[in-house]
Formats: structure tokens, C-alpha cells, sequence
């Protein structure tokens, strides 16, 4: 995808590319191995492609989200047991916005 | 003032706490009590005083958000082409809804047709009338999205403002080098990218 776009941004000099890394692109976690792996790729393309596309005047920025409500959130936690409810609680209670939509404001 | 009152705020449709409105006439001088009028809920009336204010200095539709943190998003100037790949649901689709509800073309690709249709169809139906300007397109697979990046995207002879839908293909007029025409993948951008590299 990012070979598509990036000639058209080479040539305007302008353009942002930002991948959605995560937390666990920083720090591992138990049975985490090929999802922290591949994060951890996600974070170190980014910087790789920062370095290499920052002349041309194009940004590339990783989001690293932490706990957030998606549906990626309830596959790994099992749908709506009670994980995902103490989750939740937890969360809402540290005063974080754990929706996507919140997560975008 | 005779006649320089609004006659309504159309409520063109509500994303996820964002209310999108259309003035009913444009340019016309709006006060805060005709959007209270057809607002629900509670809302910072200074923040509403400067969306009438960008609303009748020509801007056509404005978009706040109906939440505890209240804050005015209207429709850019320079709306940005922005591509949201995995736009079915989470992140991605919150992203999708978000951009849209600010006024920039939107491409969003995923792999589960049925929920891209679904989004698609969605948020067309809230920006009905800027719908002309701006190209929401669904592709499934990552091969078929990268011709419509290399359209969308094109290295060479585009104009930067216009490039949503149907006009978004190269334009060998504009281009530096009319003879000859623009490839996908340019070998100009690209040895620049590999000079780079090296």
C-alpha cells in the first residue's frame, strides 16, 4: 500500500503516512509472540521509512494505541465475558476514553 | 436587520456525537438561538457562536461534536485525499467517520465488502450534498486498492485540489513532461526513493 502511494507523495513533497502500530510494538506480553513481533516490524518500518522519506518532505508517524474497544479487543478477550467487563471498568474508571471514536478526537 | 437571519440550521444527520448541519441559505447571518432550535442536547453556546461565525463567512456546512468536550470541526478550506486501509470496523472505521465528518475525501479499503457498503452508504447519506467533491471508494483486497492509490496518487501532473472520483486520474496536460504519460510507480519517483535509500 505503501509503495502505491509514495511516488505520489514524492513527487507533490507532501504526504503523512501513519501506521497503526500498538503497545505491543513497544513491550511484549505472554502469548503475545507473533502479534508483538509483528508490531514491533510495524515500529521499526515506520522509523525506517521516516528516515528514508523525511527529505522528500513526507511524514510517517505510528500510533501506538493501548486498550481500546475495538473488535480486535473482544476477539482477544473472548467476546463479552467478564474480561472484557472488567476491562471496561477498569479503564472507565482511570477516566480513559477506550472508544475509537474518543480515540480520534 | 430585516433578512439577515437564517431561516434554519438543517440537522443533516448525527455521527457518533458529531451533528452535522447545513445552513439553509448560505451566507446569511445566523444566531445562536436558531441553531439551538433544532439542536438536542447541551452545548457550549460560545462553541455554536463560532461555528455560525465560520457558517456565514461561506463555509456551507459545519460539524460539532454533542459531547462533554465539545468542539468545533468544520469543513476544511483544503479537504485532503486520505486513504483508511481497514476501515471495516475499530480505528480505522472511527477514522473514516471522523475525516468524513470534517469534509476531507475519504477512501476507505477493508476486506469485509459488506461493512465497507455499509459505511459507504452511510456516510454518503449524511454529506448528501458534498458528496460531489468527495469519492468514497471501497476496494477488498489490497490488489485491487493499489490502482486506485496510483490514480488517486498519481507522481506526476495532478492538481492537488482536485483529484476525487472520476477526475482523479492523471492529467498528462499539466504534467512537466506532456509526451509522455504518467506510470504508477514512476521510474522518476522511484529512483528518487532509491537514491534516497542509498
Amino acid at each position: 500500500m505503501s509503495k502505491a502511494v509514495i511516488p505520489g507523495m514524492i513527487a507533490r513533497k507532501t504526504g503523512h503516512i501513519i501506521n497503526i502500530g500498538s503497545t505491543a510494538g513497544k513491550e511484549v506480553y505472554p502469548k503475545g509472540n507473533v502479534y508483538c513481533a509483528s508490531k514491533y516490524a510495524v515500529d521499526a518500518l515506520t522509523k525506517g521509512m521516516r528516515i528514508d522519506l523525511l527529505p522528500h518532505g513526507i511524514k510517517v508517524t505510528q500510533i501506538a494505541p493501548g486498550m481500546a474497544e475495538t473488535e480486535f479487543r473482544s476477539v482477544r478477550f473472548g467476546g463479552d465475558g467478564p474480561v472484557r467487563h472488567r476491562f471496561t471498568k477498569v479503564w472507565t474508571r482511570c477516566g480513559r476514553r477506550t472508544s475509537p471514536n474518543w480515540c480520534t478526537m | 436587520m430585516r433578512g439577515r437571519r437564517a431561516q434554519a440550521v438543517e440537522v443533516r444527520g448525527l455521527i457518533d456525537g458529531l451533528m452535522v448541519v447545513r445552513l439553509a441559505e448560505r451566507g446569511r447571518q445566523v444566531k445562536p438561538e436558531d441553531q439551538q432550535q433544532q439542536r438536542k442536547g447541551t452545548h457550549d453556546p460560545q462553541m455554536c457562536w463560532l461555528a455560525c461565525e465560520l457558517t456565514a463567512s461561506g463555509e456551507q456546512e459545519v460539524a460539532w461534536s454533542t459531547g462533554p468536550h465539545a468542539k468545533v470541526a468544520f469543513l476544511c478550506p483544503m479537504p485532503k485525499l486520505i486513504l483508511i486501509t481497514g476501515a471495516t470496523s475499530g480505528f480505522g472505521e472511527a477514522t473514516a467517520r471522523r475525516f468524513a465528518a470534517e469534509g476531507h475525501r475519504v477512501i476507505i479499503t477493508g476486506r469485509r465488502k459488506e461493512r465497507l457498503e455499509a459505511l459507504r452508504s452511510e456516510l454518503e447519506g449524511m454529506h448528501g450534498k458534498v458528496e460531489a467533491r468527495r469519492s468514497f471508494i471501497l476496494f477488498t483486497s489490497t490488489c485491487a486498492t493499489m490502482p486506485l492509490c496510483k490514480r488517486s496518487f498519481p507522481p506526476t501532473g495532478m492538481e492537488r485540489d482536485r483529484c476525487a472520483g472520476e477526475q482523479c486520474g492523471p492529467r498528462r496536460r499539466a504534467g512537466p513532461d506532456p509526451g509522455r504519460p504518467s506510470r504508477g510507480l514512476g521510474a522518476h519517483a522511484g529512483h528518487q526513493l532509491k537514491a534516497c535509500c542509498t
